[in-house]
C-alpha cells in the first residue's frame, strides 16, 4: 500500500474583502495540520486570478491544478451568498475536472444567519458529484459567521467548534485513504 | 497505460463522461458527451483522463 502522506489542501472560496468565511478557513486549516499523516496547504482563490472572458479547462492555473492532482481529498470552505455559492469558486473548481476522480471533499458553509450554511452546502452537492468528488456526510456548519472570532481575533467557543470538525475531518481523512486505496488498487469491472 | 510522470502502471478505476466538447465528432450519441477513462498510478498518485 502507498505510504505517501495523505493530501488534503483547504480551499477559501470567496474573494469577497471583510470575508468571514477566512477566519473559517484558517481554524479549519489549522485543525487539519494537527492530523498526523496529513499534508495539507491553503488555497484561497483571490490568489488564483483566474481571466473571466474565458472559463473551465481552457483556463487552468497549473499550480493550482498540480495540488488538486496530487491531493487525496478536499475541504471547500465557502460562504452562504444568497443561498448559493460564490461564482468566483465555481469558475475556479471548474478549470479542472480529471483531477478530481474519486477524491474525497468535504463542505465547511459560513453564514451571517443561524442555518450554518446549510442551503449552500445541498447547492453544492450536485456540481462536486458532476465533478467526480465523492462527498462525505458531514458538514462544517458554521452559524454567526461575524461572531466567529472575538475583537482580538480569537475564535469564540473554540472548544465546540473543534469538536464538531473533528468528527467532519474524522470522516473526510477515512474516505480519502479508502478512495485512494481504490484509486490506486481497484479497477473498474475487476471480478471479486 | 503507464503514468507519463513516473512510468508505473496506472489503474483503470473510473469512466467519466465529458460534457464540455462542442465536437460532434467525438460525443458519443448514447451519452452524449465524450466517454473518457480514468486512470490514477499508484506510485505518484498521477491520472490521466482518456
Amino acid at each position: 500500500m502507498n505510504t505517501r502522506a495523505l493530501s488534503i489542501p483547504v480551499i477559501l472560496g470567496t474573494t469577497r474583502k471583510g470575508r468571514a468565511s477566512e477566519h473559517v478557513a484558517s481554524f479549519v486549516f489549522e485543525e487539519v495540520q494537527k492530523r498526523e499523516g496529513v499534508e495539507t496547504q491553503l488555497i484561497d482563490i483571490r490568489n488564483l486570478q483566474f481571466p473571466i472572458d474565458d472559463a473551465g479547462e481552457a483556463i487552468k492555473d497549473s499550480a493550482f491544478s498540480n495540488t488538486i492532482m496530487h491531493a487525496d481529498g478536499l475541504v471547500i470552505v465557502t460562504p452562504e451568498y444568497n443561498h448559493g455559492y460564490p461564482g468566483l469558486l465555481k469558475h475556479a473548481l471548474d478549470t479542472n475536472l480529471k483531477e478530481y476522480i474519486h477524491k474525497a471533499v468535504g463542505i465547511c458553509a459560513v453564514s451571517a444567519g443561524g442555518f450554518g450554511g446549510t442551503r449552500v452546502c445541498e447547492n453544492m452537492l450536485p456540481v462536486l458529484r458532476e465533478l467526480g468528488l465523492v462527498t462525505i456526510f458531514w458538514d462544517g456548519n458554521f452559524s454567526g459567521a461575524r461572531d466567529f472570532v472575538d475583537e482580538n481575533g480569537n475564535i469564540r467557543d473554540r472548544a465546540t467548534h473543534e469538536k464538531r470538525i473533528n468528527k467532519f475531518l474524522s470522516e473526510l481523512i477515512w474516505m480519502s485513504k479508502v478512495l485512494r486505496y481504490g484509486r490506486e488498487n481497484i479497477s473498474i469491472g475487476q471480478k471479486h | 497505460m503507464n503514468c507519463p510522470e513516473c512510468g508505473a502502471v496506472m489503474n483503470h478505476h473510473a469512466t467519466k463522461v465529458d460534457y464540455t466538447t462542442d465536437d460532434p465528432e467525438l460525443i458519443d450519441s448514447t451519452f452524449g458527451g465524450v466517454v473518457k477513462e480514468a486512470y490514477t498510478c499508484p506510485h505518484c498518485g498521477w491520472i490521466e483522463l482518456q
